[in-house]
């Protein structure tokens, strides 16, 4: 079992589970296509939790290494390992895509055989970029994982399908060339791509050559996650996406950015990241703001959950470059909680996407009369993006904030006026779509939440408060690694 | 015998040959005659990389220093060979709808690569001149080789005129380094600018640079790189898609292993030149990804997207280190496959009129909405052309990340970060146009209901096609084999 390359199965489980599919299901109906490909993401998901059980808490050096010479030249390897950061990055990874696939056997009707295809590329990706021990290795997954999401969205997205499958692609690959110029700079100059390696090195490096490689990779995870002023690709990506994209693109694939910043731009380059925290701070303070005004005045619920998003990632790059133990802590507890949170909003709006065919927040009213369960279930995730105390939301946004609060006041004191303006738009959304008496006739036909939607949400929502109440749960795992990246500055 | 060396060349060409003399006694008797000659020539064409492979490693030269032979030339000639024979595997439905001239494609196509294989190997400027002319000159016909088309004989027509005048150029090049030099032999003309770059009271005669820089313009010019771009997408436009194929691969492989030879056998130590290869870079660059942007017809987006493929490998040129003759050897390789699968695909594409017959103009066939029934009907197909487009806009895992990869890694190591800047923005914008090739092929509903894909006895298309789509998507395997054997090609 010390042997067995958990990594690599986890990698490429899904991947070889799409390839047989694709070559042997030609007669195959869509509960079996299904059925192969939840089959497949649960297994994931139960190894992904063997993991957790042999991970090494108190180690803050890759774990579970894996590594096989690629390029020798240049130090690039096939090479995986995961720390506390990643570990629960895949955990995530692999509970969300289960659930949306159980949950797209409702709304998915056509093409069933490419969607599955899809959603098991982008999950072997997804996972490849965290397991990934190897600068080169993390791009060719990151970058990766554009092909599949650009299929999802064009393919199976809503009416401007076309423009926001363009727009997601374009704007990340932009990010992502500055990324490989840099990482090419990287390779050219120290003939390693070996991560654990370029921390020491790297992080040794003039302020000068810091600054410039820190912004090409600024740009590339700041488009990734995204920040004021990249955001604009996200709420058309959003909006277009069928449930289970935006699902995955809300619960994952923004945490890449993040997630890049903590893995590469921290331990890289300290000293520029110190310098550059005060853009940052700004940065994050404007997305934090502006987008939740901007998510008050939106018609559409999923753009204002899409806008909410952006909103919430400010808080996360805002807790990753106060760069310290509370900071860090924070944003990690707040990628898992938005995650968890977001991915539930997209799909309770999935719910009733499907039953009504409509988003407009003006269709909806009176929900709670007919639908009283997902009322409820609704009621837990919309408080948890607010930050109520005993939702996982809370501890994320608190712990940023006091982490912000040592490096700049001003800063602390308005990210916390925005958690005001986040209440104001995500209750005024709640009393408009479930109070008030039912004015569209549709509405009164409406069947309440299936046994699989009751499940998967009732799931989420019993995570979602148990991170609340008890989040020490998922902290015990980032303490190690936290500690090793603040040491570097 | 010094001429043992030169066998290779000499079976593709006599073999072109006697293909022309059998079709002149035989052709009327012969029941299935394509077949008969596609057969003979892959067997030249097996025989001739026979030969290469079992004296590989031999150093030599031939004719007074005339020809070089090395593992160098030897790498080459075998590539070459190989994407000939791709080519000629796709061309038989072509041949098979060109009944009376059939013979005469296979021959015209192996006399052109028999040109280029003398080309590689030429190490003086008269050899040089007189391969590129054979080489060209078939090349002129066979863009004309589609009778029935306008847009055909418009095309080599085009090339012919466009060509001639490079082919003066190239000649007034030689002169002026004859004239200046006294010798026209590469090594000579090396050690004589190395010289004068080493000295410091000679200067570079100003005459030798001009004939050295009229003779890299006609190479710009068969390479297709801007601002000597203007034939390109007309001749890939016009010229039957098997041939265009040809061009694609097979001839810009060769013209990218003669950049590469002429730039670093001569020109290399001459101070100053990389400038006029960096700006050439970028306007090719910008103008293969601008032009690109709005054409509708495939093949012509192809052209331009092949001049942008272009302004990569003289970005890579600029850098001119050791990795950088390396990265752009192994970017032609794969451009090469690129083109030849997706050219592959095209030759699949017919146009079936509403009575059953088939339109065999080239208009509608190749607009770019004509693929997007593609995904529904042939899955498999639209994939492998994915596969592909992906791999050309350079996304990874497939092998265009990698070309471009090693690409910008010897840029960025000569320090020349601006052109690093430019290549990767420029890939972006060309992202645009491949995706919307995918886009149509996957989510647009069909326009042309005319046009389908022919895949009853065309198998070769079909193979070409999915070896190129798997060799680019599994490329990570090959990569360290294949850059062990280019960089051993130097030793």
């Amino acid at each position: 079992m010390d042997n067995f390359p958990i990594l690599s199965a986890l990698t490429f489980l899904p991947l070889i589970s799409a390839l047989i599919i694709f070559l042997f299901s030609k007669n195959a109906n869509n509960k079996q296509l299904f059925g192969i490909s939840i089959t497949t993401s649960l297994i994931n998901f139960i190894l992904s939790i063997l993991l957790l059980f042999g991970f090494d808490k108190v180690n803050a050096n890759f774990q579970f290494t894996e590594n096989i010479s690629l390029i020798p030249e240049y130090g690039i390897n096939y090479a995986l390992g995961i720390d506390g950061i990643s570990l629960v990055m895949i955990v995530l990874t692999t509970f969300l895509i289960p659930i949306c696939l159980i949950t797209s056997m409702n709304s998915i009707k056509n093409r069933v055989k490419e969607y599955v295809i899809f959603f098991l590329l982008l999950e072997s990706f997804v996972i490849g970029s965290f397991v990934a021990a190897d600068l080169v290795l993390f791009y060719i997954f990151f970058e990766a994982i554009l092909i599949p999401m650009f299929f999802i969205i064009g393919i199976w997205g809503g009416k401007n399908r076309n423009y926001a499958a363009y727009k997601f692609f374009l704007y990340t690959l932009f990010g992502s060339v500055l990324f490989l110029t840099a990482l090419i700079y990287i390779i050219a100059t120290y003939k390693t791509a070996d991560i654990a390696t370029l921390k020491l090195i790297l992080s040794q490096n003039n302020i000068e050559i810091q600054k410039w490689l820190w912004a090409a990779f600024f740009v590339s995870f700041a488009i990734k996650i995204p920040m004021f002023p990249f955001h604009t690709w996200l709420p058309d990506a959003h909006v277009q996406a069928p449930t289970a994209g935006s699902v995955i693109l809300a619960g994952v694939l923004i945490k890449l950015g993040a997630y890049g910043f903590l893995r590469f731009s921290l331990p890289f380059f300290p000293d520029a990241s110190i310098y550059f925290s005060q853009l940052v701070f700004i940065l994050s303070t404007i997305a934090i703001i502006y987008t939740s005004i901007i998510a008050l005045m939106q018609e559409d619920v999923k753009k204002m959950i899409a806008y909410s998003s952006v909103a919430h990632m400010g808080f996360i790059t805002m807790g990753i470059f106060a760069f310290n133990e509370q900071g860090l802590h924070g944003a990690i507890m707040q990628m898992i909680s938005h995650g968890l949170v977001s991915s539930a909003l997209f799909l309770c709006v999935g719910v009733i996407y499907d039953r009504m065919h409509t988003r407009q927040i003006i269709d909806f009213g009176g929900l709670t009369h007919k639908m009283p369960y997902y009322a409820m279930l609704f009621m837990i995730f919309m408080l948890a993006s607010v930050g109520l105390p005993g939702t996982s939301g809370f501890v994320g946004e608190f712990l940023t904030i006091i982490g912000a609060f040592q490096v700049n006041k001003i800063i602390a004191i308005i990210a916390a006026i925005g958690v005001i303006l986040g209440a104001c738009y995500m209750l005024w959304l709640y009393a408009r779509v479930m109070f008030g008496d039912i004015k569209n006739k549709k509405i009164e036909s409406l069947k309440d939440v299936n046994i699989i939607e009751f499940s998967a949400l009732g799931l989420m929502a019993f995570l979602v408060v148990l991170f609340g109440i008890y989040p020490s749960l998922i902290l015990r795992y980032l303490d190690s690694p936290v500690l090793a990246i603040i040491n570097l500055k | 015998m010094v001429i043992f060396n030169l066998i290779p060349e000499l079976i593709i060409f006599l073999s072109a040959l006697t293909i022309l003399m059998i079709d002149v006694f035989f052709g009327k008797n012969l029941k299935n005659k394509n077949i008969t000659l596609l057969s003979g020539s892959v067997i030249a064409i097996v025989a001739s990389i026979y030969i290469l492979l079992s004296s590989y490693g031999i150093n030599t030269d031939l004719f007074h220093k005339m020809f070089f032979v090395n593992k160098f030339t030897s790498f080459s000639k075998i590539i070459i060979l190989i994407l000939l024979l791709l080519t000629l595997i796709i061309s038989k439905k072509f041949l098979d709808s060109e009944k009376k001239f059939s013979a005469e494609v296979i021959a015209l196509m192996m006399i052109a690569t028999s040109g280029a294989m003398f080309l590689i190997s030429s190490n003086d400027l008269l050899p040089f001149y007189l391969s590129l002319e054979l080489q060209s000159l078939a090349l002129y016909i066979l863009a004309a080789m589609n009778r029935k088309s306008s847009e055909s004989s418009e095309s080599g027509m085009k090339y012919f005129l466009l060509g001639s005048v490079s082919s003066g150029i190239l000649l007034l090049g030689i002169s002026f380094i004859y004239g200046f030099s006294g010798t026209t032999n590469f090594t000579d003309i090396f050690t004589i600018i190395q010289d004068s770059m080493n000295s410091d009271t000679i200067i570079l005669n100003v005459g030798l640079a001009l004939g050295l820089i009229l003779v890299f313009t006609a190479i710009l010019f068969k390479i297709s790189a801007a601002p000597f771009h203007m034939w390109t997408p007309d001749v890939y436009q016009g010229a039957p898609t098997n041939i265009t194929a040809f061009f694609a691969s097979t001839i810009k492989f060769t013209m990218v292993i003669v950049t590469v030879k002429i730039y670093f056998y001569i020109i290399h130590s001459m101070n100053g030149f990389d400038q006029i290869l960096i700006l050439t870079a970028i306007l090719s660059l910008l103008i293969g990804c601008l032009g690109a942007l709005k054409q509708n017809n495939i093949k012509r987006m192809l052209a331009y997207s092949g001049i942008g493929h272009v302004g990569f490998i003289i970005a890579g040129l600029a850098a001119s280190n050791f990795e950088a003759i390396r990265a752009v050897i192994l970017y032609a390789i794969i451009y090469a496959s690129i083109s030849i699968g997706s050219f592959a695909m095209l030759v699949l594409l017919i146009n079936k009129r509403k009575d059953g017959s088939i339109d065999e103009s080239n208009k509608e066939k190749y607009s770019i909405d004509s693929l997007s029934k593609i995904s529904k009907n042939n899955p498999v197909i639209a994939l492998f052309l994915a596969i592909l487009l992906f791999s050309m806009a350079g996304i990874p895992p497939m092998a265009g990340f990698f070309a471009k990869f090693y690409i910008l890694l010897s840029v960025i190591k000569q320090e020349l970060y601006y052109l690093a800047i430019i290549a990767v923005l420029t890939s972006v914008i060309s992202a645009f146009y491949y995706l919307r090739i995918i886009k149509i092929m996957y989510f647009n509903e069909s326009v042309s209901k005319n046009i389908t894909i022919n895949k009853n006895n065309n198998y070769g298309p079909l193979l070409i096609l999915s070896i190129a789509s798997i060799f680019n998507l599994t490329f990570i395997i090959f990569i360290n084999p294949l850059i062990a054997v280019i960089a051993n090609i130097f030793s």
